[in-house]
């Protein structure tokens, strides 16, 4: 049994609508995915929905990346041509939007009771396996100094080779799977390598709790002002 | 940590160019006989409004996270942004985005994604043009900066310290700015105090001076008096200055004299790498 649940909050200091992190979850075919959209660029919340939706309902083989960028770069400049801009817009459309992402899919229930997993990386968007107190698995970022601020980012009008990494593993009954984008994910790795566990909490939150726990985080300068998206995954 | 407040809608910052309209600003640049000071000095300017517009833009509009003022200093002093007037120095960035005086069909070459270059006409938007004509009323400009900043200032008290940019060919006329210059400085907001860079525009092929720590070598009190009315360069902005290829020593001023039309560009780019770290 696999119980998902999702949360969002935009930057403190943006409404909803200007919110910019996407993410789709399809508990039935067992694909996730969040992507978060880089602020300088434009309709780069529209982009990371784009490549979200794809993942989860288009079977991707991440294999053939280019292929995929490619028809969604179209979709993206046909959904944005479809009104006049201003000078500047049309300006900031040659650069294009641009995103991370982290793409999970869950195979079959073995008899063993435990699914494989196999997740596509992009930037510093994370997941993380957890099994009881101990964090298993921190991809594709192993230590919060890994974070950055120009990460890996797949863009809608890019046109150099783009690169992702991919894992494997199995996930067992009492574990949990967390993605989320980067604000989020280094507060947690920075939390667990200083010995915390960080997911206890996240575990423990109703959706109606989040905005205010992560007003929380914020508050107490624990983690950067930015859009917050997490998808939680428990056998 | 001083000079470290988010720049943000609610809490915007302010750039204040302030350009020599003099006279002698209708000479060439040096080693660019074809280029006017006045001119190099508008386009540049306007390209860096348009690269703060840009900087700024959203699919939904366009995000005010700065004010912008142009003040010229020559036969007048006056606010010179197309939009913007006396009783309005200051405009949010969304209102210069929306209002250029004009723009204009410009062509540049840019990289096909196959290995060579193709040319693309882009629209080149232009918020004031060069003026060259009359003395320098420069410490008559430092007063008018003075209260336009503390007018910003009191509106907004956590600002990120507001950035006073002068421009210059040659010495005052009307009198001494320097003590304007400082009590500028000296304002400030909960973030730190305003700062204040000053470049000085050269006809002549010397060597620039670029973010001097000391008075060592000066060539004249003017230059003195420049670099006594800069303020030291923020660490962000030193950073700035390293990332662009300067060697600085610690202490180093917000200050470049004999620039070329190259060394202004990257000034104002230094001076403005702030607005990277909107996002």
């Amino acid at each position: 049994m696999l119980r998902c649940r999702s949360f969002r909050v935009p930057k403190k200091g943006n409404s909803e609508s200007e919110y910019e992190d996407a993410a789709v979850t399809d508990t039935a075919l067992g694909r996730f995915a969040i992507a978060d959209g880089a602020s300088e660029s434009v309709f780069a919340g529209e982009w990371a929905g784009l490549l979200c939706q794809s993942y989860v309902s288009e079977s991707l083989d991440p294999t053939k990346l280019v292929e995929w960028r490619q028809s969604l770069q179209k979709r993206w400049l046909a959904m944005v041509l479809r009104q006049e801009l201003p000078w500047y817009l049309e300006e900031k459309l040659k650069e294009g939007a641009y995103a991370t992402f982290l793409g999970l899919s869950l195979g079959e229930q073995t008899p063993t009771h435990g699914r494989a997993w196999k997740a596509l990386a992009i930037g510093d968007s994370c997941l993380f396996h957890v099994r009881g107190a101990r964090l298993l698995t921190a991809f594709p970022l192993e230590q919060s100094e890994d974070f950055g601020t120009r990460p890996n980012l797949i863009g809608s009008r890019q046109r150099s080779e783009p690169t992702g990494t991919v894992l494997s593993g199995t996930i067992e009954p009492g574990d949990a799977l967390l993605m989320m984008t980067d604000a989020l994910a280094e507060w947690f790795l920075r939390t667990s390598d200083e010995g915390g566990v960080p997911w206890a909490e996240l575990l423990r939150l109703r959706e109606s709790d989040f905005p205010h726990w992560v007003d929380g985080l914020r508050d107490s300068l624990l983690m950067k002002n930015d859009d917050v998206t997490v998808i939680v995954l428990e056998m | 940590m001083p000079y470290s407040a988010e720049i943000s809608r609610t809490n915007p910052t302010c750039l204040l160019f302030l350009v020599d309209h003099s006279s002698s600003m209708d000479g060439p640049f040096a080693g660019q006989p074809g280029k006017k000071k006045s001119e190099g000095v508008a386009d540049a300017i306007n390209r860096l409004l348009q690269n703060l517009v840009l900087k700024c833009a959203k699919s939904d509009g366009i995000r005010d996270y700065f004010h912008v003022g142009v003040i010229g200093y020559g036969k007048e002093v006056k606010p010179i942004l197309a939009g913007s007037s006396p009783e309005r120095p200051l405009l949010p960035i969304s209102v210069i985005a929306n209002a250029p005086m004009r723009v204009e069909q410009r062509k540049r070459l840019v990289d096909d994604g196959g290995g060579g270059l193709v040319e693309q006409t882009f629209r080149f938007p232009l918020w004031f043009e060069p003026t060259a004509g009359g003395p320098t009323p420069m410490d008559g400009v430092v007063q008018l900066a003075k209260k336009v900043i503390a007018s910003f200032l009191s509106t907004y008290p956590d600002c990120f310290p507001p950035l006073v940019l002068n421009l210059t060919d040659g010495q005052p006329t009307d009198a001494n700015p320097l003590k304007a210059a400082q009590e500028l400085k000296e304002m400030k907001s909960s973030d730190g105090n305003v700062i204040v860079f000053n470049a000085h525009i050269s006809s002549s092929p010397s060597t620039p001076l670029t973010f001097p720590s000391d008075e060592d070598g000066f060539p004249d009190v003017f230059t003195k008096l420049l670099f006594r009315m800069s303020s030291v360069l923020p660490p962000k902005m030193m950073q700035a200055a390293q990332d662009e290829g300067y060697t600085l020593k610690s202490n180093a001023r917000g200050f470049v004299f004999n620039a070329d039309l190259v060394s202004v560009i990257r000034f104002l780019e230094i001076g403005t790498r702030v607005a990277s770290s909107v996002r």
